[in-house]
């Protein structure tokens, strides 16, 4: 019967599923007997009870009294936007710095290089403690602090803008998001596309109308310094900053290379017949390079911003409670360590499973608008 | 579906072999310790006077001695120690799962940390304390509003201080969390925030140590706790527990008799017959802790009384000056006791 290659197979594929489990109910078994024996209570229940734990600065509402759960989301949020910001900015810069790097220009393809060696060979963790540590070596004292352009001020203790604030009725609110549909399905009616652009003008004009239904208040909070810190306006902290600038100045030296390549991977006929029809540098790219370029850079693209979200966690050594941190201090004050690191786990493997399927589904839409 | 049922039979099979063993056998930490030859201890990142490692890696403070007292009762050696830097977030998991034996490591008693480790004794009463500059003129934790304060978080206790602190008079501050204690340290003296928040003792020894001019600080009491920091070991594990408790009971008798490293040896001739019996002239304490009779003879020889051991790190032996306050013997006025021996 074993001669027979079908037969052979199962066997050789059951006895590794065999093993496999066996391995990890024997690592589940010990874990439990070993946790039992060391007296730590093992369960999810405390993730509904008061925190109590504090978290220095959140994009959405916290006090240290909402429960565990909260306080996970929260840090989640700090993540999920940290990372959107550093995939939008070295997306841009990657693109320049990338482009760049071919121009014939010595002094800006040099820089660039520069930039890329410097992005490629350090640990990112040395390039944020070094930036975090220029906070205090560059800038002055909060009572001394620069003020560039009227209402912003730089400090060590942050960047300090106005910040804007709109208030505005729920009928209002109702006809943004109307406004939002039509200009979706202007842009998703394929027939429609001849006027695509006036249904936009048409989108914006329902926006305003909506802000003007809405009674939109539009003010301004402007900071002030007042004793030893600023009051109001929008607080760009040395930690967030640093966290951000860093991640940046790091992933665009590797989009950048990812870049370069795509740029070099669409023949040098492409760039000889867009100027034959006299297009500029910048039509070619933008109009024959850069779409033909995107089905080659999508997938590596794609694993540098998995990266980022990865590297969001060295926010940690600045001081930015990202969701690690948040978790770290979760572990410590509940003592619940396992599921703990189960949730670090599952939050991370999802969100970077939603970041591939998205790069997935957008590689599959290039790909076929290409062929 | 034959194939599938194959798959999961052995699968089942497979994983029942497997299941029944695993069950972690409870031997104490103790004949580890003795096996592997030294102690594995819970300290910390940097705090002066408690526990730091000096230029030549060698770990300094209270805490750290406290944590050598150790190595000498049960292997008759104080430098069979290593140490393990943890920050406030990594402490009691290294203990739970066996990473240290031993934790002695600035950490407050409180019922939820009691119920997932097992603390010893309390080794040091501390409060918490702000670290001001002069220049800023705070004397009163109500000039707090708005100021900014630099904070290990991690779930210590100086954030509940600093939340009560809030609460009591109706202020908010803002707060910078940093993972390790000597960020936050080197956040505040940089300027980064107003104030650095941190245990009395520890507060003391950042001044004392860390800062260039000691003179320009300040430190200011906050909160209402009386910090009991204590010496914790692994929950189940009742010989090691009885080691440790008796060590630090070794050291506040010692003290309380005048025996100190130096007369040690002429006590054990001339002392009562209980500090014979204690010292393992005659046979007594250290067989129901498995232990050689002479151990607490090895730790106080080795390291000295409790007394000795505050003066050398915290007291008047050390930059940092502190007053012994509730850390004396209670009969000058302080909280220690030490247990009878019988």
């Amino acid at each position: 019967m074993l001669s027979d290659a079908r037969t052979r197979s199962i066997v050789i594929q059951c006895a590794l599923v065999a093993a496999v489990i066996g391995t990890a109910t024997l690592l589940v078994n010990t874990t439990f007997a070993n946790l039992q024996t060391r007296g730590i209570p093992i369960g999810f229940d405390f993730l509904t009870t008061p925190s109590r734990i504090v978290i220095s600065e959140a994009i959405l509402s916290y006090k240290s009294r909402d429960p565990y759960y909260w306080a996970i989301v929260v840090g989640l949020a700090n993540t999920v936007f940290i990372s959107a910001l550093v995939i939008v900015f070295s997306s841009v810069l990657g693109l320049i710095v990338g482009v760049t790097r071919l121009s014939s220009n010595p002094l800006a393809a040099g820089t660039c290089r520069v930039w890329v060696e410097i992005a490629r060979n350090s640990p990112p963790i040395v390039l944020l403690i070094f930036l975090y540590s220029l906070w205090w070596k560059v800038l002055p004292p909060v009572g001394e602090a620069l003020n560039p352009i009227p209402g912003v001020f730089a400090s060590m203790r942050g960047v300090m803008v106005p910040s804007v604030h709109i208030d505005m009725e729920t009928a209002g609110v109702a006809l943004i998001f109307l406004a939002g549909l039509l200009l979706l399905v202007a842009r998703t009616a394929g027939a429609l596309r001849r006027f695509r652009s006036r249904l936009s003008w048409a989108a914006a004009a329902v926006l305003l109308l909506g802000l003007w239904v809405a009674d939109a208040g539009f003010w301004t909070d402007w900071p002030v310094f007042a004793g030893s810190n600023f009051q109001g306006g929008l607080e760009l902290t040395p930690e967030l900053s640093t966290i951000l600038i860093g991640l940046t100045l790091y992933t665009t030296g590797f989009i950048a290379e990812i870049v370069r390549g795509g740029v070099l991977s669409v023949g040098p006929g492409q760039w000889d017949a867009g100027r034959s029809v006299g297009l500029s540098r910048t039509q070619i790219l933008r109009l024959i390079v850069i779409p033909q370029m995107l089905r080659v850079i999508v997938p590596p693209l794609n694993s540098q911003y998995i990266n980022v979200v990865k590297n969001s966690t060295l926010a940690i050594a600045v001081g930015y409670p990202d969701f690690l941190a948040v978790m770290n201090t979760i572990i410590s004050k509940s003592s619940h360590s396992i599921e703990g690191v189960f949730i670090i786990l599952g939050v991370y493997l999802a969100l970077n499973l939603t970041l591939s399927s998205a790069a997935n589904w957008y590689n599959r839409r290039i790909a076929i608008v290409e062929r | 579906m034959p194939r599938l049922k194959t798959l999961l039979g052995t699968a089942f099979a497979a994983a029942g072999l497997t299941t029944g063993i695993g069950d972690a056998s409870a031997q104490s930490v103790v004949n580890k310790i003795k096996q592997r030859g030294y102690v594995s201890c819970g300290a910390s990142q940097g705090v002066p006077g408690l526990s730091r490692p000096d230029e030549k890696g060698y770990y300094r403070g209270f805490d750290s001695d406290i944590c050598r007292t150790f190595a000498a009762a049960i292997l008759g050696d104080k430098d069979k120690i290593r140490f393990v830097p943890l920050n406030a977030g990594q402490r009691f998991p290294a203990l739970q799962t066996g990473e240290i034996d031993v934790l002695s490591r600035t950490s407050t008693i409180t019922l939820s940390r009691d119920t997932v480790v097992r603390f010893v004794w309390i080794t040091l009463y501390d409060t918490d304390g702000l670290l001001v500059r002069k220049a800023d003129k705070i004397t009163d934790p109500k000039q707090l509003a708005g100021k900014t304060v630099c904070l290990q978080g991690g779930g210590s206790l100086t954030e509940k201080a600093i939340e009560e602190t809030e609460e009591e008079h109706g202020i908010t501050m803002k707060k910078v969390y940093f993972d390790s204690t000597i960020q936050a340290r080197d956040a505040f003296f940089g300027g980064r925030c107003d104030t650095y928040v941190t245990d009395g003792t520890a507060a003391a020894g950042q001044r004392a140590s860390v800062a260039k001019n000691p003179d320009d600080f300040d430190i200011i009491k906050v909160g209402h706790a009386a910090e009991p920091n204590g010496v914790a070991v692994a929950r189940g594990d009742d010989q090691l527990f009885d080691i440790t408790r008796w060590t630090v009971n070794a050291l506040l008798w010692a003290e309380l008799h005048g025996i100190t490293a130096k007369n040690i040896d002429e006590k054990l001739k001339s002392g009562s017959s209980e500090i014979k019996r204690v010292l393992g002239q005659e046979p007594g304490f250290g067989k129901p802790l498995g232990l050689d009779d002479k151990w607490v003879y090895n730790v106080v020889k080795q390291m000295g009384n409790y007394a000795e051991i505050w003066d050398n790190n915290l007291g008047k032996n050390s930059p940092l000056k502190v007053d012994r306050g509730l850390n004396a013997l209670w009969k000058d006025g302080g909280l220690n006791y030490p247990y009878p021996w019988d």
